[in-house]
């Protein structure tokens, strides 16, 4: 075992190298071409990178400070509407906020919690639904019981509740969002493992002396790697959704900071004299969501081979 | 000796009462031997050999026997002591090379995997990238061996870029990473039509040979055991009732069941004679008859059958369960 004799070169290593970095360019171009023949998909995409642009050059773009109180022009229409101002493109709100800095600056807000809350939800769900699929036994049971318990609250209800408990804040409104969103997580990597532990490559990595969390962590996962990235983005979409909803009746981020649901809130009372304040922070919404769930259902039409045997 | 297994037993336990998979089977292994166990579909066979890795599926269990592996019993080792000694002493090769192979992970770096999980070269002086770089080469070397064409390209493919005489190939390969004392081949060739089987079998004698590497070969084809083995032990219902050189066994095969298999073999030649099958079919494991367990299906019973059988020594290594020899 010790004299191995060399029968590779240096040259013939640096090929091997160069051969994986461009196999790694084949396989993302190759997701890119199938993703190009998926019209919504790439739709989202596109749509989806605008706004993760928007959230990253937010401090750069904005024409005004989101917060920024301008009373003298208050209930300004949008710049194109009689008696709008060229500064403030979509109006302003009831304090003379820029709406159109308020909407970018929210982009961060609503794509940062999406990420943070399915982010910190798979962590969780993945690693749970693992050990429990894995060694099933009593952990299995009990997990799966407080699983089970969680899910038969209703999402929005539950999360009002925690809200209530714990107070609003963005710390805050992450725990409650998790605190339920890892549930769904938990039920499919547990699902997806409870299939995948009996295929013989299982055995054979036991039978090689590989040990259960190598077995759990290195063989499986990537396994059951596609399900969880696709479930991932769509619960984005609707954590999205969630935060806007928890912001517009209160619970959620409170009024001056520049979150859309919130937004929402405030234009609910101006809305016959002022319409544009609640209109476009709910189009952003809906307009990020949809970005998001189209990406979503392209990546699964890709990723998930289940799916695509049945077309 | 190298492996001596002694009155192994293992039970699974279910809730109509235990089936005996394993009912006292005794095995001995030389250095560099080729030992074939033979017999139908769910007498026990697959068992015993995942009896000897301590891998027996829930809600199996070796209750009973020792298991007499480099001077230690294998069953008295700690769970850490026998992970560690899967693979590096004792490597199993399984009956579908499709799925034991991990879909996801290149081939090439599932055969390296193998040489990282018992630190083939772990030694502190080398860095990681020089570690990398030797195990690379011990994996070409591995494919070029079980004679993988252009393995350089080969490893970077995924398994279902493999043929399945390639796969099998693939993972003999991994078994032979670690350059185990014994291989434990579970119908390795089952899975693959007979040419590839034919290729599969010189390939694994080839490296019993280079390597002096033992093997026990697990098939219910009685041919494949024939061309390949020096012994055979014939199984049936958890039970070894027949062992001896192979040459022996096939010319003379004494055991009523040993004598039924030989016949049901189909041959290629005119006029063919008609299959004789063995009549009756396996009892049930749950209650198996108190006495041979062969007696419902056999020719020859007598009033004796009817209690159990011991194993009964003719010399020469020629043992056999049955009342007609003295």
């Amino acid at each position: 075992m010790s004299q191995v004799q060399v029968s590779t070169d240096k040259t013939v290593l640096r090929e091997y190298y160069l051969l994986r970095l461009r196999l790694a360019g084949i396989n993302f171009l190759q997701f890119i071409n199938k993703l190009r023949r998926h019209p919504a998909g790439m739709t989202g995409l596109i749509v989806l990178l605008f706004f993760v642009f928007i959230a990253v050059a937010d401090p750069l773009i904005v024409p005004h400070n989101p917060k920024e109180v301008h009373l003298e022009d208050k209930l300004l229409p949008p710049a194109w509407m009689e008696g709008g101002k060229s500064e403030y493109l979509l109006g302003t709100d009831q304090l003379g906020m820029d709406l159109f800095s308020r909407i970018i600056a929210g982009t961060r807000i609503s794509l940062l919690i999406g990420v943070l809350t399915v982010g910190i939800s798979i962590m969780i769900g993945t690693t749970l639904g693992m050990l429990s699929g894995y060694y099933r036994g009593t952990l299995d049971n009990i997990l799966a019981r407080f699983a089970d318990l969680l899910l038969s609250f209703p999402w929005l209800i539950f999360a009002i509740f925690t809200m209530a408990v714990i107070g609003p804040g963005f710390g805050n409104l992450v725990f409650a969002l998790t605190f339920k969103g890892w549930v769904g997580f938990f039920r499919l990597v547990r699902g997806e493992v409870l299939s995948e532990k009996t295929k013989e490559y299982v055995e054979a990595a036991r039978a090689l002396g590989q040990s259960h969390f190598k077995i759990m962590f290195q063989e499986i996962l990537p396994n059951i790697m596609n399900s969880i990235i696709v479930l991932g983005t769509l619960r984005i979409g609707f954590m999205i959704i969630m935060e806007a909803s928890l912001s517009f009746l209160g619970l959620g981020i409170q009024y001056p900071e520049p979150a859309w649901g919130s937004m929402v809130n405030v234009g609910r009372n101006y809305l016959l004299n002022a319409w544009w304040i609640s209109t476009f922070s709910g189009l952003a919404i809906l307009l990020l969501v949809l970005a998001i769930n189209m990406f979503g259902e392209g990546l699964r039409d890709i990723l998930d081979p289940r799916l695509r045997r049945i077309e | 000796m190298l492996l001596e297994v002694n009155n192994l037993q293992t039970y699974f336990q279910t809730s109509r009462g235990s089936i005996k998979a394993v009912d006292g089977v005794s095995i001995k292994l030389e250095q560099g031997e080729i030992l074939g166990l033979v017999g139908e579909s769910g007498c026990g066979k697959s068992m015993t050999l995942l009896s000897l890795l301590r891998l027996v599926p829930h809600p199996g269990a070796i209750v009973g026997g020792e298991i007499l592996f480099q001077g230690g019993d294998l069953l008295k080792k700690s769970s850490r002591e026998m992970t560690r000694m899967r693979g590096r002493d004792l490597a199993m090769i399984f009956q579908d090379p499709m799925t034991t192979l991990n879909p996801v992970f290149k081939v090439g770096e599932q055969i390296r995997e193998s040489l990282r999980i018992h630190n083939i070269f772990n030694q502190s002086r080398f860095s990681e990238r020089k570690r990398l770089k030797q195990e690379k080469e011990r994996v070409i070397q591995l494919m070029e061996e079980t004679g993988i064409p252009s393995p350089m390209d080969r490893y970077y493919e995924y398994p279902h870029q493999f043929s399945g005489g390639m796969q099998q190939r693939a993972v003999i390969a991994i078994a032979l990473s670690c350059e185990p004392k014994i291989l434990l081949a579970d119908e390795p060739t089952t899975a693959l039509d007979v040419t590839i089987q034919a290729q599969i079998l010189n390939l694994m004698e080839r490296i019993n040979r280079s390597h002096g590497m033992a093997v026990i070969l697990v098939t219910h084809d009685l041919g494949v055991a024939a061309e390949f083995c020096r012994r055979i032990a014939v199984m049936y219902a958890g039970k070894i009732i027949e062992q001896g050189l192979t040459d022996e066994i096939i010319e003379n095969p004494l055991h009523p069941y040993t004598q039924g298999l030989l016949r049901s073999i189909p041959h290629i030649v005119p006029d063919k004679p008609r299959l004789r099958p063995i009549r009756g079919t396996v009892p049930d494991l749950l209650n198996l008859p108190p006495g041979c367990t062969f007696l419902p299906r056999c020719d020859y019973a007598v009033e004796v059958c009817k209690e159990p059988q011991e194993m009964r020594d003719l010399g020469n290594g020629r043992l056999v369960r049955c009342a007609r020899y003295k």
